[in-house]
């Protein structure tokens, strides 16, 4: 594999979740239930009594399905919407790609909100405290919290977010949305 | 990161998804009939045999999968052959030389290492714990000259994932005072 395959898979790998907990924890469940009809199989294979339930019982049981019968095929549907839903997701982690040549890089997106709040904050000449940073795929919303009597230029305030986002190459892509509370407050 | 084959992750999870939707279906399609289903009533033992034979089946290739994920790991980041032997540097010991280098940089808290197989060589990845409100730019740049370091001890260009993460750890500490 070259070094660019490599690398495009270490970050594909890293911006999307693995199923393995999901797909054990499944196979699990699956298992004992396979040894469970499995060992009744044997047993009334060899004409013993069964553990719990017979496997004619239990296919007459199916047959004419009762109230719980109805509640364990509900609960096997919704079961079974869970796996496919868990099968199709994208499963995205919440981190982006930073552009660079020697490495692959992935940030995760809280720390990726926090850089963008300080870079926000230290333009508007606020503390930390004062400003949120809540980052999605494509969106990084900014929400700052300014001083009574000093208003802020909500523009002046993309900008410089938008420099810091620039200047680390983002993938996907983000787009800075600052949002300049109407009530200022003073002190803190 | 292991080598774990995601797809057939996927596609177990979809089976599995299948098989458990066709028993609802089933059971419903007794209860209100759409499709005439002929019924079984009796088992006979070699078909009681054969279902046995099937559980086993299933048992022994769940037990399989669950054994297979999340392979992949080494503790080995950079091994050399030569004729003589083979000389091999732990994770461990790239992550202190690492942590080194970021030793002035006060936004990285911890850095941590773990060597894995891909596509038939190693990559090593670097997670970095930087504080909230951490200057990234800085911290992938300190990082990238620490790596360029690293390549000249090491005299080989190893594949590197750099994951910048702020764990509970990175916003619990102490903010530095520089300004």
């Amino acid at each position: 594999m070259t070094e660019k395959k490599i690398y495009s898979r270490l970050v594909r790998r890293s911006l999307h979740r693995s199923r393995s907990v999901a797909v054990s924890v499944a196979l699990a469940i699956t298992a004992l239930a396979a040894a469970y009809v499995g060992t009744e199989s044997v047993l009334a294979a060899l004409t013993s009594p069964p553990l719990l339930l017979s496997p004619e019982a239990a296919l007459a049981a199916v047959d004419k399905p009762g109230q719980w019968e109805l509640a364990g095929a509900a609960a096997l549907a919704v079961i079974a919407l869970v796996l496919l839903a868990l099968a199709i997701a994208p499963g995205r982690q919440g981190r982006h790609e930073v552009a660079n040549e020697r490495m692959a890089v992935v940030v995760d997106d809280t720390a990726l909100a926090g850089a963008i709040g300080a870079s926000t904050a230290a333009a508007a000449r606020l503390p930390v405290t004062r400003v949120a940073g809540l980052v999605s795929r494509t969106r990084a919303d900014i929400r700052v919290t300014p001083t009574s009597g000093a208003p802020l230029d909500a523009d002046t305030l993309t900008a410089s977010a938008s420099a810091l986002i620039d200047s680390l190459d983002l993938h996907p892509r983000l787009r800075p949305r600052v949002a300049i509370a109407a009530n200022g407050v003073i002190g803190s | 990161m292991t080598s774990t084959n995601r797809l057939l992750n996927r596609v177990i999870l979809a089976v599995l998804a299948i098989a458990a939707l066709a028993g609802a279906v089933y059971i419903a399609n007794r209860a209100y009939p759409v499709v005439a289903i002929p019924t079984v009533t009796e088992l006979d033992p070699t078909t009681l045999w054969i279902v046995a034979a099937g559980a086993l089946l299933v048992v022994v290739l769940a037990l399989a999968v669950i054994i297979t994920r999340g392979r992949g790991h080494s503790r080995v980041a950079v091994s050399h052959q030569a004729d003589d032997g083979v000389a091999s540097i732990d994770a461990r010991v790239v992550a202190d030389l690492i942590t080194d280098d970021l030793a002035l940089v006060p936004d990285v808290t911890a850095v941590t290492t773990r060597a894995f197989r891909v596509g038939g060589g190693r990559a090593l990845e670097l997670r970095v714990s930087v504080r909230r409100s951490s200057d990234l730019r800085v911290v992938v740049d300190a990082v990238d000259r620490a790596v360029a370091e690293l390549d000249d001890v090491l005299e080989e260009r190893i594949p590197i994932l750099l994951h910048v993460v702020s764990g509970v750890r990175a916003n619990l500490a102490r903010r530095q005072r520089v300004r």
